[in-house]
């Protein structure tokens, strides 16, 4: 299926290490928004596209399962 | 007027009324959708005044449902060889303002008999894709035709680098013949590419896509790996498939290899600097492939799918190398479905040309999942170990972190008789991280330590001291030297020199049977 930019998901479960944005920010492509650890990595999570943080579902050390709407844009 | 005058003149009269294609009715709709003309198309792609045309005067063969007698100048595909970076190549290119680039029987002719030119001759073959499908009118003769081109690509398959280029729609069983071939190109909002189309998945399934989000550019870049390359027009996209020419010899014949002046990477480009020392921390590896390159250029392929594994092209004291790398910047790096398959594909590429490989590893390992083992990550994850292991290239592996399990297997380890692996000081090569490997090993021992959590972190610190480094492996001779980062680019050099002349036999046998 194709992505929906818009839902920035978990790709796996793991741990919120740090939230770099909040609800209602203007964020651009290519930034980051999330640090997640999963496959013993701290992870970059970022934007794929232009656009305003309409609600951030996640704070720093919350362990999340896969596919979980971690952040969504506007 | 001498006759001869006449024929001549004759001929130019010809020739004008062909060149016109569709005629100017049907050019201006094609300009309208953004596209040129399979003429303009050649003549943009190829040296200056390199071309040259063959079968300008063929005849299609309809006889139903009015096309008698019609003319369909050329029979709407033009075809023909000329030069690209001073090298010759063979080309086809579909013309859409005919009868909607639609494939009859002869223009299918016209394709295989090129077909034909370019692997008699050793030298690649490209078709510039641009037709509304099957000449319905002509019935089974143009499915013929399909058939014809099919058995071409499979046989031209590791002999010639087959390139499909696609400028327009490409429906139903014209896919086939791109998807048989070693690259494809596509420009966003002109590709378009299904096996059924819009109106007909709305028809059967009852549901409703537009042709973009089905088969477009986008799609066949990031999604479903079909395409290599993704241009944003056709004249970017032409800088593309010369590029990549530059890059890849003109036949699987070892003579075909050619070097570049060779030249010092960028001194902006620090290796030093590339790889954080902290394993968690990610990194785009694609400064690493840099780091080593001539001129610190790398042309990368498949750059939007599965991005977890970097594929493409640079040059190393001139001469091209093939570059797997995983990204730690996508997934961690991990191992799944798509991006085994994308390494696999592009490994037996570079083997059947003769192209070295360079493998620059660091990953966790397989990605876990339902859905990565329901959708078979055992038998496409089993594609990069039997391209590795079936590749007679020389194959260099450098290790610069975590090397883990079976990853560190199929990332071209000693085991599938990699030529040389080296491996930087910050290696870890173990079967598992340090922390699932402590939670194993010392489970009972953690749950009955009076402090857990201390035990834990104590037994982690311990399987890392003993571990985590690249000296158990060395140990054993599985890696051959551990290297500071800045002498990458010598030790690879030195081996790919050392590896100049190998020669290694395998049993014989029709061919092998890999999982594809």
């Amino acid at each position: 299926m194709i992505k929906n930019p818009k839902y920035i998901k978990s790709f796996l479960p793991g741990t919120v290490v740090d939230v770099k944005t909040k609800t209602g920010d203007i964020v651009k492509k290519g930034d980051v928004l999330i640090i997640f650890d999963a496959m013993k990595m701290h992870n970059r999570i970022i934007a794929t596209i232009d656009g305003k943080v309409k609600s951030v579902n996640v704070k720093q050390n919350d362990t999340v399962p896969k596919d979980f709407v971690m952040i969504e844009l506007e | 007027m001498s006759i001869l005058k006449q024929k001549i003149e004759e001929l130019k009269n010809r020739k004008a009324k062909i060149m016109l294609g569709g005629g100017e009715k049907s050019i201006a709709k094609q300009k309208e959708m953004g596209k040129k003309t399979a003429r303009e198309r050649i003549d943009a792609l190829l040296d200056k005044d390199s071309f040259l045309e063959y079968d300008m005067f063929i005849q299609h063969e309809a006889r139903e449902f009015g096309l008698l007698g019609k003319e369909l100048p050329a029979d709407g595909v033009v075809t023909g060889t000329g030069k690209i970076n001073g090298k010759q190549v063979a080309v086809f290119a579909q013309d859409f303002t005919v009868a909607g680039g639609s494939l009859g029987f002869m223009h299918a002719k016209k394709i295989t008999k090129i077909m034909d030119i370019a692997l008699n001759n050793r030298i690649p073959l490209i078709g510039i894709n641009d037709s509304g499908g099957a000449r319905i009118q002509e019935g089974v003769g143009a499915l013929a035709g399909y058939g014809e081109i099919f058995y071409r690509n499979t046989i031209s398959s590791g002999v010639i680098p087959q390139l499909s280029v696609i400028l327009g729609p490409c429906a139903g069983g014209a896919v086939y013949s791109p998807a048989l071939t070693d690259f494809v190109f596509v420009v966003e909002g002109i590709s378009k590419m299904f096996i059924t189309g819009p109106d007909v998945i709305k028809t059967v399934l009852g549901e409703e896509i537009s042709q973009e989000d089905l088969g477009g550019a986008r799609v066949h870049s990031e999604i479903t790996g079909n395409a290599h390359f993704c241009a944003s027009s056709e004249e970017e996209c032409f800088n593309q498939i010369r590029t990549l020419l530059d890059y890849i010899p003109q036949n699987n014949n070892k003579e075909s290899l050619f070097n570049a002046l060779a030249k010092e990477p960028l001194d902006e480009i620090k290796i030093e600097t590339a790889v954080p020392d902290d394993p968690k921390i990610p990194y785009d590896v694609r400064n690493v492939i840099k780091s080593v390159t001539d001129g610190s250029d790398f042309f990368e392929v498949q750059a939007l799918f599965a991005p977890n594994i970097v594929i493409g092209y640079g040059r190393i004291n001139g001469a091209t190398v093939g570059f797997i790398a995983n990204q730690p910047d996508s997934l961690a790096g991990v191992l799944d479905c798509d991006s085994a398959d994308k390494a696999a594909r592009f490994i037996r590429f570079c083997d059947s040309f003769n192209i070295p490989l360079v493998t620059f590893e660091d990953l966790p390992g397989y990605l876990p999942g339902v859905d990565q083992e329901h959708m078979g990550v055992i038998r496409h994850g089993a594609k990069i170990l039997y391209a590795y292991s079936e590749a007679t290239v020389p194959r260099i592996t450098v290790i610069l972190r975590k090397a883990y399990g079976g990853g560190y297997i199929a990332m071209n380890s000693r085991h599938l008789q990699a030529d040389f692996v080296f491996a930087w000081t910050l290696a870890e090569i173990a079967v598992m991280g340090a922390e699932g490997a402590a939670n194993v090993i010392f489970r009972k021992d953690i749950a009955e330590a009076e402090n857990p959590a201390e035990a834990r972190t104590q037994k982690i610190q311990e399987y890392k001291d003993k571990f985590a480094n690249p000296y158990v492996a060395a140990g054993k001779g599985f890696v051959d030297a551990v290297i500071e980062p800045c002498e990458t680019r010598k030790y690879l050099i030195h081996a790919l020199s050392v590896c100049k002349n190998k020669k290694v036999e395998r049993p014989y046998k029709k061919h092998g049977n890999p999982p594809f």
